[in-house]
């Protein structure tokens, strides 16, 4: 089967589908493209701003990640070199396939390791290697409105980012802390970016959030049920927003992964038998193979079993 | 026959890209490049014969990113038959008759007041006018010193003389921000960008 096989070859260069006649490359028309492009251009001039756009019917449902994969389709080329996750792992179904997706459309090249590819698409994770100038981050995003959750109406929320009146963000926040002591919003924490437009970082952890400040990659974000399309240029100021006596902090764990022993990734709780016990391993598959592959006698458990 | 010397005759002189397809790709990617990296001199590779007085990176830039849907104003000077002929020929734009309606403007570097142009409203910023500048000169003489975003510290380059009170005018501009226009200069197969967000100082 092919997803065995991808785990098998664990960081190789994954098999090239066979390629699809009859479409365009990278499936979308090229007017379709041009339209997507000159959106995109607009939303790295006015980073944070969500732009409009004309989000196609993709070949699989809205919510499966058709803005990232709009995006991807129109700045993709031949010798691009491109790697999906999804929540950090390239092995799940959503990765896999829209993997399998641009290599039978577009016959570029996929892999799995975070350093060789130049176009990244992303699902609620960024990759624990820091990226550099040279590639291009494209994140997943379901809600592209961070206002949404304090007022439905777009009329509203519209004006609300005209006239960067942003007041309603910090009372949910003050509400949050209020009722709970800290800011319990763990995911899809808001940012404001360039100082000017608040933004959904889409529902990566707040873990990731600093990483996005001063990035040297390109990130762009699509939500194709929404139709919009954001950026944030390189070595733009991203800030998680707070409080002087509640300061922005990220997750921290006891545990460090139990493969490869990392204690700075972000860390997922997976439950390994009937009996509840449970280990926590990296969610950045790359990453933690990468680290397991320098340790000499292969992964050992939290109980000193060498799996 | 008639109708098929008129044919003829409507057919542009010059040569756009080979495969448009790819070749639009990839001068994309230079002009996205060059638009989250103000400052930056990027290169376009493509094989193309604007004709005159369009610059290479100029072409390259209307043939990848125009279509039907994209108006294009283009300043006298430039606004040659076979440049309006090669453009609608392989793009199928339309050309606007005032720079407030277009959403692209090809300008040399005399420009005219940066009122002329639509920079769009606070609700919708991206509604507005991207200026592509054909220059005399694009180098990393330190004439312009730029800082914003997708800029580490800051880029000196030079876009060549263009006319004076143009970048007091474009600064005036930015305190409407997100309101404002977006700038490509052009010469021969290179280009600059100036996002809205970059700060300029001249030197």
């Amino acid at each position: 089967m092919a997803i065995s096989n991808q785990s098998e070859k664990a960081g190789n260069s994954t098999e090239t589908p066979e390629i699809l006649e009859g479409y365009n490359f990278a499936y979308l028309d090229d007017q379709t493209k041009r339209m997507i492009r000159r959106a995109i251009l607009k939303a790295v001039a006015i980073p944070g701003y969500q732009v409009p756009f004309g989000s196609r019917e993709m070949p699989l449902p809205f919510g499966w990640g058709t803005g990232g994969i709009q995006i991807t389709a129109s700045i993709i080329g031949k010798d691009d070199i491109l790697k999906v996750i999804d929540q950090g792992a390239d092995d799940t179904t959503n990765a896999i396939n829209i993997r399998n997706f641009f290599g039978k459309t577009a016959g570029i090249e996929t892999t799995e390791k975070t350093t060789e590819a130049t176009v990244i698409q992303t699902r609620h994770r960024i990759p624990e290697n820091p990226l550099s100038a040279k590639q291009i981050l494209v994140y997943q995003v379901p809600i592209p409105e961070p206002l949404r959750w304090l007022e439905q109406r777009e009329s509203e929320t519209r004006k609300m980012h005209a006239l960067a009146e942003y007041g309603v963000m910090h009372v949910g926040l003050y509400e949050n802390i209020a009722h709970f002591g800290r800011v319990t919003t763990s995911y899809n924490y808001p940012v404001q970016v360039n100082d000017r437009y608040i933004m959904s970082p889409s529902p990566i952890p707040k873990f990731d959030n600093p990483k996005m400040d001063k990035m040297p990659a390109l990130q762009l974000f699509g939500a194709g049920r929404e139709k919009r399309i954001y950026a944030v240029p390189p070595f733009t100021k991203v800030k998680s927003l707070d409080f002087e006596d509640h300061p922005f902090a990220i997750e921290s764990w006891e545990e460090s992964c139990a493969l490869c022993g990392s204690s700075n990734s972000f860390l997922d709780e997976v439950i390994i038998d009937d009996e509840g016990s449970r280990m926590f391993v990296c969610s950045d598959s790359n990453f933690c193979r990468e680290e397991t592959e320098k340790i000499k006698d292969g992964p050992v458990t939290s109980s000193g079993e060498t799996l | 026959m008639s109708i098929n010397k008129h044919v003829i005759d409507d057919l542009p002189t010059g040569k756009a890209f080979n495969n448009p397809s790819h070749d639009s790709q990839s001068v994309f990617r230079q002009i996205l490049k060059s638009m989250a990296e103000p400052g930056s001199i990027l290169t376009i590779n493509a094989q193309l014969v604007p004709p005159h007085p369009l610059s290479i990176a100029t072409a390259a830039i209307c043939l990848s990113l125009f279509d039907f849907e994209t108006n294009l104003w283009i300043e006298t000077s430039l606004k040659t038959h076979e440049v309006i002929k090669y453009l609608k020929f392989h793009t199928g734009l339309k050309i606007a008759d005032k720079p407030k309606k277009a959403s692209f403007c090809i300008l040399g570097t005399s420009i005219p007041s940066l009122d002329e142009f639509c920079a769009g409203t606070a609700d919708y910023p991206e509604n507005s006018s991207t200026l592509i500048i054909q220059t005399d000169e694009i180098s990393t003489r330190a004439q312009l010193q730029f800082e914003g975003p997708g800029i580490k510290t800051n880029r000196y380059v030079s876009v060549g003389s263009i006319n004076k009170g143009f970048w007091s005018d474009r600064e005036e501009l930015q305190s409407l921000f997100p309101r404002g226009l977006d700038l490509v200069f052009t010469q021969n197969n290179k280009m600059i960008s100036v996002p809205r967000t970059t700060k300029i100082d001249v030197l």
